[in-house]
C-alpha cells in the first residue's frame, strides 16, 4: 500500500465510514454535473479525483469539538471492480442442514458418543477403528448405515 | 507521488541544497562533543528552512488523498525555530486527508536499521484534534508501504513537542518516512522535526532453564476443572468463566443440569455459578463495561432417526464479573446454535450464522444494541438473509466492515462457506479469494495478527467432520491493507506426532487446533486433532508475524486437545489450556498451562504505576516501569469456543518516552480496539512482558 494506491482506492469510495451513533454509512458521491460546485477557497492541491472533473464538495462534515479527535479510518481493502454478491431475497424456505450437523451418527450409541459419519482414510475395518478408539458397547438404535450390527442384536461389532 | 502540480523531485539545484543540509548535519554530529551517532537527527531539512524553486521546503512534499478544500504554506509568522514552519490548512473535507510529507526517495527518507526503534518528534499546533504522525516504511521487496499510526497530536494552540517511538523496525527495512496528516477542519502547523536513533541496549538474556529456553514449559494443574470448559472468556478482574450447559452431554440436558463456574487462576479455586438455560452451543463477547454477553444455546440434542438435528435457542443472557450471575435480556430475534460474535466499533455486537429453533440454518442478522442493552428484532436490524454456517469467524475490519475469514465449524459445500467482506451498513457482501480448501477448514482458527494496526489476519488448519479426511496443514494469510485483499498461502503448519509419537505424514495437519495472542506480538498455536473427534496431534509452534514463519518444536501440551478444547492468555502472560472431548463420548477435564520462553529469560518489567485506567481513544496514557521497555499492548482477553475467537486482538500502543515515564498513544479509532477492557503488557528490551494492568477503552 502505498500513498498513490490510496488515493485510487479512495475514487470508487470508502465502503463502511464508522460513526459513532452507530453503523450509519454514507457512500462516497460519485461525481456528477449537478455536484460541481466552485468551491472557495479553490483546491491548492487535488488528488481526487484524478483526471475527472473537479466535483470537490464544499460542505464540511461534522466535526466532534477540539480535543476529541474523531477517528481515523483508513481507505483499505475498497476492492475496486469486485461485485457484490447477489442479495439474498427474504427467505419462504428454511436453509435446511443435515440431522447430522456434527458429522456424528446418532443412530449409534448412547447419544454422547460420536460414530463418525464417514470413516477415516485408510480405516479397513470400522470396529478396529472403533475399539482403538475407546467404543464399547455399541448400541444401535437407528438405521445402521455402517453395517456394524451384523447378528441383528441392536449391539454394534459384537459378532 | 499524488501530489500535484508536479515538480521536478531531483532538480540540480535541489540536489545541491539537500547534499548541503546533509553535509551540514553531519558536520553538527561531529562537532557536538558527548553525543553518539545515535543521537543524531536523520532528518534532512527537518527544521524546514531549506526551499526549492517553487517555495516548498527541500525534501518535503504536499500529499494525501480524498475530497478537501485545502491549502498548503510555508508560514513565515512565528515558526518554532528558524524562519519556516509548514501550514496546513483544511476549510472543509468530506473524506480523506492531507499532510506534508518527507519525499520518499534515497535522498530525504532517513535510513533505518531494521531491530532498531527511533523517536519521531514534531513541533506543532493545531486547532483540531484530528490529526494522526503516520509513518511508511520502505522495504527491500514491496517497496514503499504503509507502516502504521503512531500518535493523534491533540490541539495546541502554543508550539507543542509530540515526540513517539517507532515499533521495532521490521526485517527488510531501509528507509522511513512519516509526517503529521489533518483530516478534520482546521489548521495544523508543524515545524523543526527530528528523527533520532532511541534503540535500548539488549541485555544478554541468561537462561538457565534448558528446553524451556526455546520450547517454553507445560504444567498441568493438580485439580480438574468442575465442569465440562467448552466456552471460557476471560473476564477483566483476571477470572475465567467456563461454561458448559449441559457439556454436549444428553443425559444432563434430559435432567436439565446446566453447569457454569469461575475460574480464579491466583488461588486454583472455582467459584459454582447457576446456570439459567443450556448454554453449550451459545455465542459470547465481552460488552464495552466488562460484562459477557452470551447468546443463544442448544435447545436439542438431534434424534437418533435423524428426524430433527440440534436446535438452537434464542436465549441470550448476560454475565457479570462482579456479581457472578446470568441475568437475562431478551431474546434474539432467531434461534442461534454456533453462532458467531462480534463486538463492533460502537461496542454494539453483531451475531451471523448458527443453527435455528427447528434445525435450519439461521439466516438473521442479529444485532445487540448496547445502549439499548437489547437485541433488535428482525425488522429493526439491517438483513442480508445470507446463510454463514456455523461459528463464522467475523473479524472487525478498521473501517467498520466484517471480515469473514473462512474459518467455520461443521458444514460441508454448506452455502456461504469462503472468505468475504460483509458492510453491515450498506448490506453488501463482497466475495474474497484465494483461501485454500474453503471446505475443509472447519474447526481452523483465524486470528488477528498483532498488531491490529497491520490488519492481517492468519487461518490455520482445519479439517471437515463430515468427509472426515486428514486434517491439512494449510495456511493462509490475508493483508487487508490492500486495495483488492487476496488471501495468500503461508507457511505449512509443522508436523506434529500422534498417539505414541508416531510421526505425521508430510500432508497431515490439524483441526481444532487453538492460537493465542502472546504479550511479545507472536502467536502460539497449540492443540489439535486430525479426524472428527478422534486422534490428537502433539505439535506447538510460535508464529512470527514479523516474518511470516512458524518456530516449529515448541513444549506440547501433554493432554490431548482435539473437540472441545480451547486456550487462551491469562493475564500473567502464561497459556491456559482446556478441553478435549473425543468420539467415545468421554470428557478431559484437566487443566493445562503454557509458560511460553519468555518467561525463563530473566526479570520481568514492572508497570509502577499508571495515571489512570479509562482512556480515550486518541489519548496518551502515562505508565512507569522500572526500566527500557520496548513495545507496549493492548490484548483484547479472549472468549472462545470451538478454534473461533474473531474478537481476540493485539493493539500497539507507539510510545513516547521520557525515561522510564512512558506515555502510550492509544489510536483514535475504535475498530482498531473496541470499547472494553483490554491487558495492557509492556515488554522489557530482554523480550520479557509484564503481567497485565487492567485498562479500559473507550
Ligand atoms: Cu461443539
Amino acid at each position: 500500500m502505498n500513498r498513490t494506491r490510496l488515493t485510487l482506492a479512495a475514487v470508487t469510495g470508502i465502503a463502511a465510514i464508522f460513526t459513532m451513533t452507530g453503523m450509519a454509512v454514507a457512500t462516497l458521491r460519485t461525481p456528477t454535473a449537478a455536484t460541481i460546485v466552485t468551491a472557495v477557497p479553490e483546491p491548492t492541491d487535488t488528488t481526487w479525483p484524478l483526471n475527472l472533473p473537479a466535483a470537490a464538495d464544499p460542505t464540511p462534515t461534522t466535526q466532534p469539538p477540539p480535543g476529541t479527535p474523531a477517528p481515523y479510518v483508513q481507505p483499505f481493502a475498497d476492492q475496486p471492480g469486485t461485485k457484490d454478491l447477489t442479495p439474498q431475497p427474504s427467505p419462504t424456505t428454511p436453509v435446511k442442514m443435515p440431522a447430522f450437523a456434527d458429522g456424528c451418527n446418532h443412530a449409534y450409541g448412547n447419544r454422547n458418543q460420536c460414530v463418525p459419519l464417514k470413516f477415516p482414510p485408510g480405516t479397513t475395518d470400522k470396529c478396529t477403528w472403533l475399539k482403538k478408539h475407546g467404543f464399547k458397547n455399541l448400541t444401535v438404535q437407528g438405521k445402521d448405515n455402517h453395517l456394524l450390527d451384523r447378528n441383528g442384536n441392536h449391539t454394534a461389532c459384537d459378532g | 507521488m499524488t501530489s500535484a502540480p508536479p515538480r521536478p523531485l531531483f532538480s540540480g539545484a535541489n540536489r545541491v541544497r539537500i547534499a548541503q543540509v546533509l553535509v551540514l548535519t553531519l558536520v553538527l554530529v561531529v562537532l557536538v562533543p558527548g553525543r553518539s551517532s545515535a543521537g543524531a537527527n536523520l532528518l534532512a531539512n527537518g527544521g524546514l528552512e531549506a526551499v526549492d524553486s517553487t517555495g516548498f521546503p527541500l525534501c518535503w512534499e504536499k500529499s494525501g488523498w480524498g475530497d478537501s478544500t485545502h491549502t498548503f504554506e510555508v508560514s513565515k509568522t512565528a515558526p518554532h525555530g528558524g524562519a519556516n514552519a509548514m501550514k496546513v490548512t483544511v476549510a472543509a473535507i468530506t473524506n480523506g486527508d492531507r499532510k506534508a510529507m518527507m519525499l520518499e526517495n534515497p535522498s530525504c527518507a532517513p535510513n533505518v536499521t531494521p531491530g532498531h526503534q527511533y523517536d519521531a518528534s514534531v513541533w506543532y499546533k493545531s486547532t483540531t484534534a484530528n490529526t494522526v504522525l503516520t509513518i511508511f516504511r520502505h522495504d527491500a521487496a514491496q517497496g514503499w508501504t504503509y507502516w502504521t499510526d503512531l500518535a493523534t497530536l491533540p490541539v495546541a494552540n502554543a508550539w507543542t513537542k509530540k515526540t513517539v517511538r517507532t515499533p521495532v523496525v521490521p526485517p527488510g527495512t531501509d528507509q522511513v518516512a512519516w509526517g503529521v496528516t489533518i483530516y478534520g477542519a482546521g489548521t495544523l502547523q508543524t515545524d523543526d522535526y527530528t528523527f533520532i536513533d532511541a534503540t535500548e541496549n539488549t541485555p544478554g538474556t541468561a537462561c538457565s532453564a534448558g528446553a524451556a529456553c526455546t520450547k517454553g514449559a507445560w504444567q498441568v494443574m493438580p485439580f480438574n476443572s468442575p465442569v465440562r470448559a467448552i466456552h471460557t472468556v476471560v473476564l477483566k478482574n483476571g477470572d475465567v468463566l467456563l461454561v458448559a450447559g449441559s457439556g454436549n452431554d444428553p443425559d444432563a440436558f434430559a435432567q436439565g443440569t446446566f453447569k457454569t463456574s469461575v475460574y480464579h487462576p491466583r488461588t486454583g479455586t472455582f467459584t459454582t455459578v447457576p446456570t439459567p438455560a443450556d448454554l453449550f452451543c451459545s455465542g459470547h463477547v465481552q460488552l464495552s463495561d466488562g460484562r459477557v454477553l452470551i447468546m443463544g444455546g442448544n435447545k436439542d440434542y438431534p434424534a437418533a432417526d435423524a428426524s430433527h438435528g440440534y436446535k438452537g435457542l434464542r436465549d441470550s443472557y448476560i454475565f457479570d464479573p462482579a456479581t457472578s450471575a446470568y441475568t437475562r435480556v431478551n431474546d434474539m430475534s432467531a434461534g442461534s446454535w454456533y453462532p458467531s460474535a462480534t463486538v463492533m466499533g460502537n461496542g454494539d455486537v453483531i451475531s451471523l450464522g448458527g443453527l435455528g429453533e427447528d434445525s435450519s440454518g439461521t439466516v438473521a442478522t442479529q444485532y445487540f444494541n448496547a445502549a439499548q442493552q437489547r437485541w433488535l428484532s428482525l425488522g429493526e436490524a439491517k438483513q442480508t438473509w445470507n446463510f454463514w454456517g456455523l461459528y463464522p469467524s467475523m473479524i472487525l475490519m478498521q473501517d467498520g466492515r466484517l471480515f469473514y475469514s473462512g474459518s467455520h465449524v461443521f458444514g460441508n459445500g454448506t452455502p456461504g462457506t469462503g472468505a468475504s467482506i460483509y458492510n453491515y451498513g450498506t448490506e453488501a457482501i463482497t466475495p474474497v479469494g484465494g483461501l485454500q480448501r474453503k471446505d475443509e477448514r472447519d474447526q481452523s482458527m483465524s486470528v488477528l495478527l498483532p498488531p491490529a494496526q497491520d490488519q492481517r489476519v492468519l487461518t490455520i488448519g482445519g479439517g471437515n467432520i463430515d468427509s472426515n479426511p486428514d486434517a491439512n496443514r494449510l495456511t493462509d494469510i490475508i493483508d487487508l491493507k490492500q486495495a483488492n485483499p487476496v488471501y495468500q498461502p503461508g507457511p505449512l503448519l509443522p508436523s506434529g506426532t500422534m498417539t505414541g509419537g508416531v510421526p505425521q505424514t508430510a500432508t497431515q495437519g490439524k483441526m481444532y487446533v487453538s492460537t493465542v495472542l502472546l504479550p511479545d506480538g507472536k502467536v502460539f498455536e497449540t492443540g489439535g486433532g486430525l479426524h472428527n473427534r478422534a486422534d490428537p496431534v502433539y505439535e506447538a509452534s510460535m508464529f512470527d508475524p514479523v516474518t511470516n514463519t512458524f518456530n516449529a518444536g515448541m513444549a506440547t501440551d501433554p493432554v490431548p486437545r482435539t473437540y472441545h478444547s480451547s486456550a487462551f492468555l491469562l493475564p500473567d502472560g502464561r497459556v491456559m489450556a482446556v478441553g478435549d472431548n473425543p468420539g467415545d463420548g468421554s470428557f478431559d477435564m484437566r487443566i493445562s498451562v503454557y509458560s511460553p520462553p519468555y518467561l525463563f529469560k530473566g526479570a520481568r518489567p514492572q508497570i509502577t504505576s499508571l495515571t489512570g485506567t479509562q482512556w480515550a481513544y486518541g489519548s496518551t496514557n502515562t505508565i512507569k516501569v522500572d526500566g527500557p521497555i520496548t513495545r507496549a499492548a493492548l490484548i483484547r482477553p479472549e472468549a472462545v469456543t470451538h478454534s473461533s475467537d474473531p474478537n481476540q486482538r493485539f493493539v500497539d500502543l507507539p510510545m513516547t518516552v521520557n525515561g522510564n515515564t512512558i506515555g502510550l498513544n492509544l489510536t483514535s479509532n475504535p475498530n482498531l480496539a473496541p470499547p472494553g477492557w483490554y491487558m495492557l503488557f509492556a515488554l522489557g528490551t530482554n523480550g520479557v512482558p509484564s503481567v497485565a494492568e487492567w485498562v479500559h477503552v473507550g
